[in-house]
Formats: C-alpha cells, sequence, structure tokens
C-alpha cells in the first residue's frame, strides 16, 4: 500500500469546540518526528500547514451538570509528606498519606502503594467499598485491579470513626506516572479525581 | 464527537457532566446535564435514529439522550468497575462498546431491542495484565474492532459466531512496537471501505492499518509525533484523520490508489485461546516446601523444595530470613502473604511459626490464594482460631472456635480446603494435633489457588520454621 505525504490541518473547526471545552489554544505550529517506520513503506510526512478558522459560538441554552471534583495542583496536608492530600466531601475526609510504586510481579507492571485513610465525618455510618477505588491512567483508561489491601479496610465505617491503611494496585509500568485516583463512592456527587504524586 | 445527519457535532463534557451540541450554522452551541452526577460522559455516537449514545466512564453506564425529547435514559452495566469508554452504534442500531478497566475488560452489546450482552476477550483473568479495552469500531462487514489499550494490540469480535458470556469470535491481534522503552498504548480505531483497520499508539507516537481479513500490521510515523490518542476516524473517501494531542495538530493521511498489498512485519496476529491447560494434580502430593534452613537474607528467596517465594515474600521488605527462620516484621496495619508452589483446588497447608505479640497481629495459612484481595485463611490471633475469606477486599470471617495462644509459642496450623468444606486445626508446635478438626466452614467463592501463608504483624514479627504444601 502507499500512503501520500500527510497534510497536517492545525485545529480548525473542530478545534472549535475543543476551546469551547478545554480551553486549549491551536498555534498551529508543525514539527519533526525522529521516530523510525515500522514497516517498509515511507513515513509520513508533512505537507501543509492551515490557519485555523476560529468561531466563537453562541450558548443556546441548557446548563453544565455536577461534574466530579477534580484537584490537578493537590497541595500537601501541613505537616503531612510531600504526597499528602486531604480532600473534604460532605459526609467524609479522604486523607491520602502518600502514594509510591514498586516493581510489580511481571516485568510490565508495577505497584502503587496508596497509604490513606477515610474519616467518616456524619453521623451515620458511610461505606468503603474496593470499587470505590480506582487508578486512572495518563493516556484514559481507568485501573481497578488491586493486589492487596488491610484486611479489615473495606467494609462499613461506623460514625466518626476512620479506616486506614495501603492499597496496592496494579498498572502497567509505562502507565505509572501521572495518575490520578479516581474516588467514586456510594453517593455520586462525592466523586473525586485528584492527581496523585508518586514517588 | 460525532456528526448527525444534520451536520451537527455533538460531544461530551466529563469535568461538567454534561453533553453539548455545536450548530455550525448558527454557530451556537447547546447542552444538557446528564441526570447521574460525575457521570463522566465520554466516548459518543448517533445511531440511524438521530439518538445519541454515550458512555459514562465514571459510573459504570451507557446513556443515551433522544434530541427530540430532550430526555436520557442510563444503563447499568452488571460490574460496579466497568468505566466504559468507546462507544459506535452498528447498522442494526446495536449499540457496541469498550468495559475499559483492565479488571473487567469487556466488550457490551446494548441490542436495539434494549437487550444488555456481554462479550468475554479472554476466558483467562484480565485483571492486571493492562487489557483496557480503549476505542471501538465496525467495519464494513459488521464486525466489531477495539484498541487495546495498553498490551499492542487490537481485537476483533466475530459477530456472526459470537455467543454472550463467552470469548467464541474473538481474535486479538498483537504487534511489536519498534521502541522497546517508550511504552505502548493502542488508542484510535477506525475502518475504511478498503479492508483496513486502521488505529493509532499514542506512546509509540505511530498510526499503522490492519486487514481486516487477517494480515500484518503496517505503522506509520505521524510526523509531528505529537500523541496520536483517541481521535482516529476513516472518512468516506477513506482519509486518515487523527489528533495528535501535545502538537495541537489534527493531520490526514491520504491513502494511495494502488491496490493494497500488506507489509509484512515482526508483528503477528495471535488467536486468543479458548481454554487453558492446567497440570493434572497428583493427589498427595506436595506442591510446596521450605525448611527456611538458608543464609541470613532479605526477602525469602528460594524455598528449599528449589521454588521461589510468591505474594510479597520476594518484594516487600517486611520478609527476610534469617537464623534458619522466615520472618515477617513491621507490616504495620498491612497484611502481607507469601505463597508457594503451582495452584491448585483441593489442598492442605501445615506451617509452624509463632509471633512476637498479638496485639491487633495474626498469622495463618492461605488457601486458593489469588491475590492480597482474593483467598481463603485460617488463622489465629491468641484468642481464636479463625476461618475466613477475603473476596475482592471485603473480608467475611466463616468460622471460628477459641483457641488460646502466647507470643513467642511456637504453633502448627493445619488448613484444608475440599470441594466447599474448609477445615482447620492449630496447636503447640511441642504437642501433637488433634484429632478431629477444630473448626469446620462451608463455602464455595473460590474453587483453586495457591497455598501459602499471611500475616499482620504490626510492629511485631512472625517467626515461620516450616512450611508444606500438598495437593489432596
Amino acid at each position: 500500500m502507499s500512503l501520500q505525504p500527510k497534510k497536517l490541518v492545525p485545529g480548525g473547526l473542530i478545534l472549535v469546540l475543543f476551546l469551547l471545552l478545554v480551553a486549549c489554544s491551536s498555534n498551529g505550529s508543525t514539527g519533526t518526528s525522529s521516530n523510525k517506520d515500522q514497516g517498509s513503506t515511507p513515513s509520513a510526512t508533512a505537507a501543509a500547514t492551515i490557519t485555523p478558522h476560529l468561531v466563537t459560538p453562541k450558548a443556546a441554552g441548557g446548563s453544565a451538570g455536577k461534574g466530579p471534583l477534580v484537584i490537578s495542583s493537590p497541595t500537601p496536608m501541613p505537616g503531612g509528606k510531600a504526597a499528602s492530600q486531604q480532600i473534604v466531601l460532605a459526609d467524609r475526609t479522604l486523607i491520602i498519606d502518600s502514594a509510591s510504586k514498586q516493581k510489580g510481579a511481571s516485568t510490565n507492571s508495577t505497584l502503587i502503594n496508596l497509604d490513606l485513610a477515610v474519616r467518616n465525618t456524619s453521623d451515620k455510618a458511610i461505606m468503603n467499598q474496593s470499587t470505590f477505588f480506582q487508578l486512572m491512567g495518563p493516556e484514559g483508561d481507568t485501573f481497578g485491579y488491586q493486589y492487596n489491601s488491610p484486611d479489615n479496610f473495606y467494609g462499613p465505617i461506623a460514625a466518626h470513626t476512620t479506616r486506614s491503611g495501603t492499597i496496592m494496585f496494579q498498572v502497567p509500568t509505562a502507565a505509572a506516572s501521572s495518575l490520578r485516583l479516581l474516588y467514586r463512592p456510594e453517593i455520586a456527587t462525592e466523586t473525586a479525581i485528584i492527581l496523585l504524586k508518586v514517588s | 464527537m460525532a456528526v448527525d445527519p444534520n451536520g451537527k457535532v455533538w460531544f461530551t463534557m466529563p469535568v461538567t457532566n454534561a453533553i453539548g451540541m455545536y450548530d455550525p450554522v448558527a454557530t451556537t452551541v447547546s447542552q444538557w446535564a446528564v441526570p447521574t452526577a460525575g457521570a463522566g460522559p465520554w466516548g459518543i455516537a448517533i445511531d440511524s435514529g438521530g439518538k445519541i449514545w454515550f458512555t459514562e466512564h465514571y459510573v459504570n453506564q451507557i446513556a443515551s439522550f433522544d434530541p427530540g425529547s430532550h430526555t436520557f435514559h442510563e444503563i447499568a452495566t452488571p460490574a460496579t468497575n466497568s468505566n466504559p469508554y468507546g462507544i459506535r452504534v452498528d447498522a442494526s442500531n446495536n449499540v457496541w462498546f469498550t468495559e475499559n478497566s483492565d479488571a473487567v475488560a469487556l466488550i457490551g452489546e446494548y441490542t436495539a431491542r434494549g437487550v444488555l450482552k456481554e462479550y468475554k476477550i479472554r476466558n483467562t483473568s484480565t485483571a492486571g495484565t493492562g487489557l483496557t479495552p480503549h476505542m471501538i469500531t465496525i467495519d464494513p462487514n459488521g464486525n466489531v474492532w477495539w484498541s487495546e489499550g495498553w498490551v499492542s494490540a487490537i481485537g476483533m469480535l466475530n459477530v456472526a459466531a459470537a455467543q454472550p458470556g463467552t470469548n467464541i469470535g474473538v481474535t486479538e491481534y498483537f504487534y511489536t512496537p519498534s521502541c522497546s522503552s517508550c511504552g505502548s498504548h493502542t488508542s484510535g480505531i477506525s475502518a475504511d471501505r478498503q479492508g483496513r483497520i486502521w488505529l493509532d499508539d499514542s506512546l509509540q507516537n505511530t498510526f499503522g492499518s490492519f486487514p481486516i481479513g487477517g494480515g500484518s500490521f503496517s505503522f506509520y510515523n505521524s510526523p509531528s509525533g505529537g500523541h496520536p490518542h483517541d481521535g482516529l476516524n476513516v472518512n468516506s473517501q477513506n482519509r486518515i484523520w487523527y489528533d495528535e494531542e501535545f502538537a495541537n495538530k489534527v493531520a490526514e493521511a491520504i491513502q494511495g490508489s494502488s491496490t493494497p498489498t500488506p507489509t509484512p512485519t515482526s508483528s503477528s496476529p495471535t488467536s486468543t485461546p479458548t481454554s487453558t491447560n492446567t497440570p493434572t494434580p497428583t493427589p498427595g502430593s506436595t506442591l510446596g516446601k521450605d525448611t527456611f534452613q538458608r543464609v541470613k537474607q532479605s526477602r525469602w528467596g528460594t524455598a528449599s523444595d528449589g521454588q521461589t517465594w510468591g505474594g510479597d515474600a520476594n518484594s516487600l521488605s517486611a520478609f527476610s530470613i534469617s537464623g534458619n527462620t522466615g520472618l515477617v516484621a513491621k507490616t504495620v496495619g498491612n497484611s502481607y502473604s507469601a505463597v508457594l508452589g503451582p495452584s491448585a483446588t483441593d489442598a492442605e497447608v501445615y506451617a509452624r511459626g509463632s509471633i512476637s505479640s498479638f496485639s491487633e497481629s495474626n498469622f495463618g495459612d492461605v488457601l486458593r490464594w489469588t491475590n492480597g484481595n482474593n483467598w481463603y485463611k485460617a488463622y489465629i490471633d491468641g484468642a481464636n482460631l479463625i476461618v475466613q475469606k477475603k473476596v475482592n477486599g471485603v473480608t467475611t470471617i466463616l468460622a471460628s472456635v477459641p483457641f488460646r495462644a502466647s507470643a513467642g509459642t511456637s504453633y502448627t496450623i493445619h488448613f484444608r480446603g475440599v470441594g466447599s468444606t474448609l477445615t482447620a486445626n492449630a496447636w503447640a508446635a511441642s504437642g501433637l494435633e488433634p484429632s478431629g478438626w477444630m473448626v469446620t466452614a462451608s463455602d464455595s467463592t473460590f474453587t483453586s489457588g495457591y497455598c501459602g501463608m499471611r500475616f499482620l504483624t504490626q510492629n511485631g514479627t512472625a517467626t515461620v520454621t516450616s512450611f508444606q504444601a500438598k495437593w489432596l
């Protein structure tokens, strides 16, 4: 199969939507690649640069929903470790003491150790289940496989008590950076996404 | 994003939990809040009736939106950790989507008649493998293809052969990334009308194709690098469009007019086996044995039977060998496991050891262990002999009997699992095993797994002098 030189179209109309969604810019610069081609066919090459046509659409109605709490700039707890974080939710506080990684059982896997505590700040018992805790990788995938956890960690947490321990997630080694904790408890409005500082 | 027959562009907004529609003629944007809070609307597709379908990545649902009535309909997957990702609608208005978490890793189908079906990709456990079904597409024959995230592969479901609940009809096609140190993530995927599946690998900075009839992958460098990711599509002229996420560009690749000839590469398709062969156990044979008679070392290393300890025994510093004993020290509030030998169904463990303190501490034998979150355990805590199970992180005591044990005294724990019957004894190592079973429980959660031990020592130390596991 032959492949003609490739055109690069920076942004364009498609980017208009991205502008609305994530406020990204569209400077449209071109670059070169140093990667090698895997097949015997030639590498595609950049062939065109087109100035994007930016449109600022008008709002035609509707409203945003209730999204997750997103913490992308973690602030260490006073007196805590550099990776520590405290996430205060309506009926509970999530305390991340540290996040570290170690070699996994296979060559391509890494264990992410998350030292954390769940503090029930309400007057009623809250739930604490393994499926509440997942890691989101840099490519958008979610990893739910927990290799280990304290034997008394999961289960209902009584009012005004705290449950703590280390959850060990197994992830592909290539995905062991820019990880975020997706915490999705029984109350959907308390969903939180927290960038982890993994040491 | 997806474009409807009227040219309106639909997109998801996971951060604000809404779907939006851009009207290019009126240059307006409308949005609708998703009913479930924090749902994470993600992939999006449109059926032939104009209904909008999207995955709700954070809450394990897919959903539809009727632009006429402005109503939503949400459908949950059975698994509460499926994290649906990509979504497509086939020519018969069946909705196909990926269940992204590698702990689940399924292909879902919500039929036009409103029935949810799920198809396995593999018969073996995918948890922890990095198999994260990602984007999804439909080829001109109606078969379903998906990118597989972290395993350098794409998968295909032959819809005519498919059977829900199985991986019949599934074939995975693997490739070898050219850059071995770059990582590999198979992200975008789309089918052209000339018999090729197009895909990109964001970490390799490549895009490529694979013949739908099978063959070899052909890959091309993305000129700007730039992380070609999820947004890969083929238009009606068979041109390939994809995003270069970090280069801030959209790329277009134009195929030549020559007859396609697959270029052989080192990447070969691999069909997923439909069954896994396991060695036939020999009743009475030893699965694993360790006397711990070896030099002082960190971790537990190799047992006296020549097998390497698994679980946490060779990865955590809590484990060591000293004084011809196996030590487990300072696990704090966490419990750690050591397993030895092959997986077994019916088996028993004899382990002898002591612990420096029973204060919020215990140790015991495990059977049918698959990881730290799934096992049976018989342990002593100073006051009782307890049979417990842990299923997906949740522990349940199955049976217990009073058994007073002292710190620093050596005890033998005998734990046996035959079918659904779990039995255990514990006694001072200086004495003899009781003639009957001290505690018996019945449970059928686990049918097979590894044999070993599990320890919770807080700031103390457990000392193990012998371990033996047998097939029954």
